[in-house]
């Protein structure tokens, strides 16, 4: 009978021990990922403490054809070492088509502040595809965008103007014959790229009520 | 033979003949109410042709006449814009490929080994008038319903990785 009690404390002793070294709770998997390499120094220069990421995957149901077969799907949340979030980026893949076919398809970035609030666009080395705007008079003759041009873009994405915002599509900017801009968007377009102006201004629009929706912080 | 047991012999025989000519079940919801018609059937709208679910069937009750869809690009009206490229790496199949020609400019073309038939690059091809990714077989899957044992196996165990193949539920 005392050899049963001794057996019998010994299993709850056992017991105790294994429900301890089983805490899952202790061994909960952090969402945060630490960058890659290339990912700290894409970020750099907009988030220089930039370390871990949560990446935020969208509903699809949310999502647009283009942006499920192109793979927009995510956007990330990038904090530093304290684990303070600094902003939010995502990543844009886009045919960007143009009459030419000089035109290649791009991935870029967009990047946000902790209020969702654009701050930036980038390309970065090693994407595929670029900016192409057109050459005045000869429809067969694309040219990337200049520094100039980039910048403007910026300033366009910073403050967007509410007469491109209101346009319901390319159709009211550019004429559909000729390709030119109709003159009452020259202002507020890259010239010569008003429908890259139009689908990158569109993306960053939809970027933000799309992260809006699943930031919940 | 009682009257009961005539009338229920009548009605499997009407059911069974109503199945039987339901040989084919390829149903376009957009076109018509599936529901309806058979107890599973493959969506013409999202079905590519990639053939996966035949051999996965049991009652070898799924077909795909002129073999499964083969999607290549047709490079005289490529214009190496990469959007094939891109599309193909956002699903994860990484089955476009790309070389630099003699001029400096990338070449795509599709592995056929790691073609998944997802049609991706086909959306996103901004070549014009006509896409320049091209699909040699457009017909689509369809199931034998004689020999389709309703088993469900096909929904349950996701033959087509696309979601083409529904049931249809009561109610």
């Amino acid at each position: 009978m005392r050899n049963t009690h001794s057996l019998f404390a010994i299993l709850l002793v056992v017991s105790a021990l294994g429900s301890f070294a089983c805490d899952n709770t202790k061994t909960e998997k952090s969402p945060h990922i630490a960058l890659t390499v290339e990912e700290a120094a894409w970020f750099a220069p907009y988030h220089p403490t930039a370390v871990t990421k949560i990446v935020h995957t969208i509903p699809g149901d949310l999502l647009s054809e283009l942006d499920t077969t192109m793979g927009n799907t995510t956007f990330l949340a990038l904090y530093d070492v304290e684990k303070t979030l600094l902003g939010y980026a995502r990543q844009i893949g886009d045919p960007l088509d143009c009459s030419s076919g000089k035109c290649k398809a791009i991935r870029f970035f967009l990047m946000f502040d902790t209020n969702l609030n654009y701050s930036a666009i980038f390309h970065p080395a090693g994407k595929s595809g670029d900016f192409y705007k057109g050459v005045e008079g000869d429809p067969e003759a694309d040219v990337l965008f200049t520094t100039d041009d980039l910048e403007f873009m910026n300033a366009l994405l910073l403050d967007p103007p509410a007469k491109l915002l209101e346009a319901e599509s390319t159709a009211v900017i550019v004429d559909a014959v000729t390709t030119a801009t109709f003159e009452p968007y020259w202002d507020v377009v890259v010239r010569q790229a008003a429908y890259t102006t139009y689908a990158v201004l569109h993306h960053m629009v939809t970027s933000r009520v799309l992260m809006q929706s699943q930031v919940v912080e | 033979m009682d009257r009961r047991e005539f009338l229920q012999v009548a009605l499997l025989s009407a059911a069974a003949l109503k199945v039987a000519a339901c040989t084919d079940a390829t149903c376009d919801p957009a076109v018509e109410d599936c529901s309806a018609r058979y107890p599973f059937f493959v969506a013409a709208g999202t079905c590519t042709a990639c053939g996966k679910c035949v051999p996965q069937c049991g009652k070898k009750a799924f077909h795909l006449q002129g073999g499964t869809n083969v999607v290549t690009i047709d490079f005289t009206r490529c214009t190496r814009c990469g959007s094939c490229f891109l599309a193909c790496e956002a699903a994860g199949y990484l089955a476009v490929t790309m070389t630099i020609a003699g001029d400096g400019q990338p070449i795509y073309d599709i592995d056929q080994e790691l073609c998944q038939k997802c049609l991706n690059c086909h959306k996103v091809c901004t070549a014009v008038p006509d896409k320049a990714i091209v699909q040699s077989n457009l017909e689509r899957t369809r199931i034998n319903q004689v020999k389709c044992s309703h088993c469900g196996e096909c929904v349950e165990l996701s033959f087509c990785p696309f979601g083409a193949i529904h049931e249809n539920r009561p109610g």
